[in-house]
């Protein structure tokens, strides 16, 4: 049984009317590299759970596996855009502290220095045997900006 | 000589610098100067997912930076590439986000106005394919090559505009102006899978056995990419998913400048070649074999 939060609901549609147009054709599903995979990932599923406003599939990990490949965005025939759907989702999760640790911790590594991966002398020592500039930390200017 | 901002995004600078130096190398040779500006992570699709106004925030400031300097920026990541399209279309389209912006913008010195534009290396290559053919010294005749566009160069189509997301062809095209050979394999437009490689590596290294299986048993020798993430896929996680699922087969994997670095005459060592994981000396030697054969032919 789903229980049904109209609280969520609301907040989910909000900004995003156009999850309503989902017909459940399953087009998403169909084209998504995870679901071919790992079955516990259904974007036709997951669609209409935040629909329902259904908080347990909103706070489990399923989410997080999309690879955003963009393809059923690309194939959607009714212009649902899951993969923006998901984006929203897990924005909406981000500010309520329920997302994974891995990409709270990604996102404060770019703030804290500009780049997605750790700078370091290593990183450094490789690329001037390439005749590559050392990198520089830009998190001063990102923090002001933030 | 067309001057662009290099825009070589995180994961090559800091994980994959060859490809940066063979960037630096071949683009000057096809009349593309670059010029080192200030960016900072473009940033990435996990960044968007925890909350897209910040990623729109760090995104005008990469853009602000091209406009400033009057420059179109030349990535050499599609993800890269992607964000900051992405990003310019919708604050070129929004003019109460954009002001909101710009407020931030200020703080640093830096205004969005929608000057710019961002492209992948391969767009820019396409477009001038003339000043490609001239420069091959040294044709890659024979080299059997499976080419993967991935995901991000190719969708959203209507951000992006470059190729068929269900039939992409043009880095085939690229590859054929080199002399390269292309092998169609069924798994073509299947995502490497390389963003669950961290979080879920059974999932991330079924999917790439499957694109190794599927263009092995199609004959080809290599892969060839337009991007970082699906290099480090099919080279260092390729080996990873080739332990744990234990398959037979393995084949190397080029970034498309460093084939184009072959092409105009450079060795695999100048192209970077030997900092990949995943080797084949067959196709060593038929690719230094390729460079005897142009000598002879003078």
């Amino acid at each position: 049984m789903i229980r049904i939060n109209t609280d969520l609901r609301r907040k989910i549609l909000e900004n995003n009317e156009d999850i309503k147009k989902c017909y459940q054709c399953s087009t998403c599903s169909a084209s998504c590299p995870v679901l071919r995979y790992d079955p516990d990932f259904n974007p036709r599923i997951l669609i209409i759970k935040a629909l329902y406003g259904s908080e347990d599939t909103i706070r489990s990990k399923e989410f997080w596996k999309c690879l955003s490949c963009d393809r059923c965005n690309e194939r959607c025939p009714q212009g649902v855009n899951p993969y923006n759907v998901l984006l929203k989702l897990k924005n909406f999760l981000f500010s309520q502290n329920l997302a994974p640790r891995e990409r709270i911790d990604a996102r404060e590594l770019i703030i804290a220095t500009g780049f997605s991966y750790p700078i370091s002398s290593a990183v450094d020592r490789k690329r001037e045997s390439m005749k590559l500039e050392p990198l520089e930390s830009i998190g001063e200017e990102l923090k002001k900006l933030l | 000589m067309k001057q662009y901002a290099l825009f070589a995004g995180c994961t090559i600078k800091a994980a994959l610098p060859h490809i940066e130096m063979v960037a630096r190398k071949v683009l000057p040779l096809l009349d593309i100067e670059l010029k080192e500006l200030a960016f900072t992570c473009c940033p990435n699709a996990d960044f968007r997912s925890t909350d897209e106004y910040s990623w729109l925030v760090v995104a005008a400031r990469n853009l602000a930076l091209a406009e400033k300097e009057g420059l179109e920026i030349l990535s050499l990541c599609p993800g890269c590439t992607q964000t900051l399209k992405e990003a310019n279309m919708i604050l070129k389209d929004d003019d109460s986000l954009r002001a909101r912006i710009n407020k931030r913008l200020e703080k640093i010195g830096l205004i969005f106005k929608g000057t710019t534009e961002a492209n992948h290396h391969l767009v820019i290559l396409h477009q001038q394919i003339d000043i490609l053919l001239q420069r091959v010294t040294i044709p890659l005749y024979g080299i059997k090559l499976a080419v993967h566009t991935g995901c991000h160069l190719l969708m959203p189509s209507r951000i992006m505009q470059f190729d068929s997301p269900e039939q992409p062809k043009k880095l085939g095209e690229l590859v054929k102006m080199l002399g390269g050979t292309i092998i169609d394999y069924p798994e073509k437009t299947l995502c490497c899978g390389f963003g669950l490689f961290g979080s879920h590596k059974g999932t991330a290294s079924r999917i790439i056995r499957d694109k190794v299986e599927s263009a092995y048993l199609a004959g080809a020798e290599a892969f060839v990419v337009p991007c970082p993430s699906c290099f480090q896929q099919f080279d260092r996680n390729q080996l990873v998913a080739k332990r744990e699922l234990k398959f037979e087969y393995q084949l190397p994997v080029f970034y498309y400048l460093q084939l184009v670095g072959l092409a105009m005459g450079f060795d695999l060592d100048e192209v970077g070649y030997y900092h990949g994981r995943v080797r084949s000396p067959e196709l060593e030697e038929k690719i230094k074999s390729l460079v005897k054969k142009a000598v002879v032919n003078i």
